[in-house]
């Protein structure tokens, strides 16, 4: 997701902030606070909402930094992840995804991200490797994570979408992540 | 602690349940109250299985995020997270270019158009490695400029510099929409901020070859979210023509 060098800048402002410096927390945030807007933007698909959540995943990040261990993650997969997590609750917390143009816009955005994958245009290799693996999932269970953790659908919603009960989803969901697991190794 | 959750704990533990619950936290399929405790539980030593298996899958799918669109935050963001941690330093503000050219106390006296050209003329002699290749300048029916778009061509960034939007109410919202000169379609470029002066974000490829194909941008007034029926509604704001520029066609 980031460069070695990026990285290992990434991993130093954290440390810094763990250590409540204030300069390597604004500098942290210019660095990756755009990233991370986008990300927030793809689930929630409003510039407000999405700007109320990087606030909250910042607040987060600034009192869980001392959390962060660089032997288990790359800094911008855990500083992703928090983005996500907040705006997954965000949707499930206001139990709305709007009808109309917004599911229409998020599923173009899936069919980009979907065909991204299929085609595997400017992958690199571990991208490679995860899109490798999707590849040899069943459609549905291809679609329903990616629209899972891409667009943050949840079990009701893909159920909706895909015009089946929520328990085949669920199965599909399950099916699917152990396929992946298999498939990426340990 | 009942009885009942101790168990639903200790089944935690179990490799094929941590396996399940590590993937579908992930996939941000648990509910808030289940989602909550595994984040509680995997700083326990007791639950560090669940907290490997939770990296495991974070680290696998975080390529999905690589080609993931950035968009620039409200300047309000950093404040209001500056006010509740409360800190005093700002990071500094980078100002755009078309908000610094228009100005008054720059350019009082000189025609907006006028302005832009020369705006647009200074941009593509000085940021070539990222050139500006589109710009629009959307006005209402009488003339009156409300915002500018502009995108560039190497980041793939849209910028809007907004002059002066109507008032909505808290339950509108604007929407941007590009017409396109093959097939005269209008499609969504998604929705404008109602309180920032300013704002970027980059596009994606689809929403990039919509602007490569536009013919203009319009600006309507939404029902809060965007429009319900994918079609902009009667109250449209302002329009502008998508001009293509010189700069951008030497290099493309």
């Amino acid at each position: 997701m980031s460069t070695p060098i990026e990285s290992e800048l990434l991993e130093e402002l954290l440390a810094r902030c763990a250590l409540q410096d204030q300069a390597a927390f604004a500098r942290l945030y210019q660095k990756v606070a755009g990233k991370l807007n986008g990300i927030a933007y793809r689930i929630l698909n409003s510039v407000d909402t999405a700007n109320e959540v990087l606030q909250e995943a910042f607040i987060q990040i600034w009192n869980n930094a001392g959390e962060y261990r660089a032997d288990k993650a790359e800094p911008m997969t855990w500083m992703a992840s928090i983005v996500r997590y907040r705006a997954y609750d965000r949707i499930k917390f206001e139990k709305r995804r709007i009808e109309g143009a917004q599911y229409k816009a998020d599923l173009e955005s899936f069919d980009s991200i979907e065909s991204t994958h299929k085609t595997g245009i400017q992958m690199c290799e571990l991208s490679q490797e995860l899109s490798n693996c999707l590849s040899i999932l069943d459609d549905n269970q291809h679609k329903s994570i990616l629209m899972a953790y891409y667009l943050g659908f949840s079990r009701e919603e893909l159920a909706m979408h895909f015009e089946r009960p929520v328990n085949t989803i669920k199965s599909w969901l399950r099916r699917g992540a152990e396929r992946l697991k298999q498939c990426l190794g340990q | 602690m009942s009885g009942t959750m101790k168990n639903t704990l200790a089944r935690y533990q179990q490799p094929e349940v941590a396996e399940h619950l590590a993937s579908q936290y992930v996939l941000g399929q648990l509910s808030i109250l289940v989602t909550k405790r595994l984040e509680r539980l995997r700083l326990e030593y007791d639950y560090k299985l669940i907290d490997e298996r939770i990296s495991y899958w974070e680290q696998k799918l975080s390529p999905l995020n690589e080609k993931t669109p950035e968009l620039a935050p409200s300047p309000q963001t950093w404040k209001n997270i500056q006010k509740q941690l409360k800190f005093n330093a700002a990071p500094q503000k980078q100002v755009s270019w078309v908000s610094s050219i228009l100005n008054p106390k720059w350019f009082g006296a000189i025609s907006f158009a006028c302005c832009l050209m020369f705006a647009v003329l200074l941009i593509n002699g000085s940021f070539e490695e990222d050139p500006l290749s589109y710009v629009a300048v959307m006005e209402t029916s009488d003339n009156q400029p409300q915002m500018v778009a502009a995108t560039y061509g190497n980041s793939k960034n849209l910028v809007l510099d907004i002059i002066e939007l109507p008032e909505i109410a808290e339950t509108e919202s604007f929407e941007l929409w590009v017409t396109s000169k093959t097939d005269n379609q209008i499609r969504s470029l998604g929705q404008v901020p109602k309180d920032m002066t300013s704002f970027q974000r980059q596009l994606s490829e689809a929403e990039w070859r919509l602007i490569k194909d536009s013919s203009y941008l319009i600006l309507s007034i939404e029902e809060e979210g965007g429009s319900p029926i994918g079609e902009p509604s009667e109250l449209v704001v302002s329009r502008g023509l998508c001009i293509r520029l010189s700069a951008w066609d030497a290099q493309s």
